[in-house]
């Protein structure tokens, strides 16, 4: 089977002094949970943005399943944005009406189930919701796909920690080996239980890419503290 | 997918623009029973002047608020949908950006051409009051003839041309939709200050048009100015029904062309050069 994304010499530059994201070079393969690490201004958030072609690169290759993003490698990702990127005047129940008529593989009674568990009323407006809600209704919305890539941009960030219980054991439950999971986030010691792999981003280039275990054997460390060594300031 | 895209966005284009033309039409109800609706042969010049004047005014500001407010929320519509945070979103929906592009197109048009309706609705209550009625129709054969439906133009009776005129003004209704979502798509090619860009795109477009179109109609011998003088210096008269008929078919080649470049600048624009920040 294909690896699920693939770059080859991935750069994007915002202006011609500064490469958000230099020369990148990555393969992933499926079944597993990436945390994708990084200080603020690493490049997590463009390297996010190119797989979901909301960027376009300055240069090199980004495949997801072999193909280059477009409509075929849209139907196969599920995408949290770090921002509200729902239409607030809709109702909660439309916005999943919505999601149901663009994805083929949304599920309708999943997302019910979830905001029933959060309970969330389902016929507010999303502008009467607080911050950390509107973030419940978009993780669930992502969530209740059954895509092969789920790309995740600081899920837990504006949520309770009980929330953030609950969130991290839908992750878990709602992959499957087929499927990978790319979370990007600052609250590692959160995260670090579920996770299987680590990618470290600094200054727009790749220094590690490892699993958990690895790590935790080979260097006899938890992510948490290699990521404070790695990015001390 | 098309038809589902247009069902949202022509869903979020109802929230204001039925009751913002419900309004404009009961206005213009109430311009005619209040103001046009009083102008009789009884009424004194003095007071016609005044009433006329009154009606211009209220008239004319409406009807531009009307379709302004359409074409922005249209524009505004696209910006929103395709550009801010909810175009994270809308760019990853398993849609291709043309077919994003073509269902704001059609949308907009909708509500363009609905826009247009009305106006000309608009227009016929507030004007076409039994006094101008009885006016009109007791003199329109001298009218028309006057204006120059004469030769090819002979048959020519006011329903037509304001049909051809209708169809004519739809034509430049969605010709400016389609100036507007490129006028967007542009500003999204500077760096910061994206709405600034958009604005200031659409002045750039509208004045290359204005000055191409000026060009065409002096090479085609009909600019107005041009037109005229040398018309009053042989002696002829200005038949305005040809020359208006001669105006639109050159601005309406044009149109065709202006929007099918600007077609396909915002595609091209949308496809390739689109980076969200």
């Amino acid at each position: 089977m294909n690896p699920i994304l693939e770059c080859y010499g991935l750069t994007k530059s915002y202006n011609k002094m500064y490469n958000a994201l230099n020369n990148l070079n990555l393969s992933l393969e499926r079944g597993q949970i990436i945390g994708l690490l990084g200080p603020n201004g690493s490049g997590k958030t463009t390297f996010i943005k190119l797989i979901n072609d909301v960027l376009v690169p300055t240069s090199g290759e980004i495949r997801i399943n072999g193909m280059a993003p477009g409509v075929e490698t849209k139907k196969l990702i599920s995408y949290l944005p770090e921002r509200t990127y729902l239409d607030e005047t809709m109702k909660v129940k439309e916005i999943i009406t919505y999601f149901s008529d663009f994805y083929d593989n949304f599920s309708s009674e999943r997302a019910y189930q979830m905001l029933d568990d959060l309970q969330i009323d389902t016929k507010a407006r999303l502008k009467t919701l607080s911050k950390g809600t509107k973030e419940k209704v978009q993780l669930i919305l992502v969530m209740s796909r059954d895509a092969n890539l789920y790309v995740l941009d600081e899920p837990i960030g504006g949520v309770d920690p009980a929330a953030r219980d609950y969130i991290l054991s839908t992750i878990l439950n709602n992959y499957n080996e087929d499927a990978a999971i790319l979370i990007s986030t600052h609250l590692i010691h959160d995260i670090e239980n579920i996770l299987d792999r680590v990618l470290f981003i600094k200054q727009g280039q790749l220094v590690l890419n490892a699993t958990v275990g690895e790590i935790r054997t080979e260097q006899g460390k938890s992510v948490d503290t290699l990521f404070r060594e790695v990015f001390r300031c | 997918m098309l038809k589902k895209l247009i069902k949202y966005d022509m869903k979020s284009l109802n929230h204001f623009l039925p009751v913002l033309h419900l309004f404009v039409l009961l206005t213009a109800i109430l311009i005619r029973l209040f103001i046009t609706g009083r102008i009789n042969p009884e009424t004194s010049n003095e007071q016609i002047d005044v009433l006329f004047l009154l009606f211009f005014i209220l008239y004319f500001t409406t009807i531009t608020a009307l379709t302004t407010g359409t074409y922005l929320l249209a524009g505004v519509r696209f910006y929103k949908n395709m550009f801010t945070d909810e175009g994270y979103l809308t760019k990853t929906l398993p849609v291709t950006s043309g077919t994003h592009l073509l269902s704001k197109t059609i949308t907009g048009s909708i509500w363009a051409v609905i826009n247009m309706f009305f106006v000309y609705l608009c227009t016929y209550i507030v004007s076409w009051t039994p006094f101008i009625r009885s006016i009109v129709s007791s003199d329109e054969q001298e009218i028309l003839k006057e204006l120059g439906a004469t030769g090819e133009y002979a048959d020519l009776s006011f329903s037509a041309a304001f049909t051809v005129l209708f169809i004519f003004s739809c034509l430049g209704a969605v010709s400016s939709v389609i100036m507007i979502y490129a006028s967007v798509a542009l500003g999204q090619l500077f760096s910061s200050h994206r709405v600034l860009g958009a604005v200031v795109s659409y002045f750039v477009i509208s004045t290359v048009i204005s000055v191409l179109s000026f060009v065409f109609m002096a090479l085609f011998g009909h600019e107005t100015r041009l037109l005229i003088t040398t018309a009053s210096s042989a002696g002829d008269n200005f038949n305005f029904i040809s020359y208006m008929t001669e105006v639109m078919k050159i601005s309406t080649v044009l149109m065709a062309i202006a929007s099918v470049a600007l077609y396909s600048m915002t595609y091209y624009i949308m496809n390739k050069k689109i980076n969200l920040i």
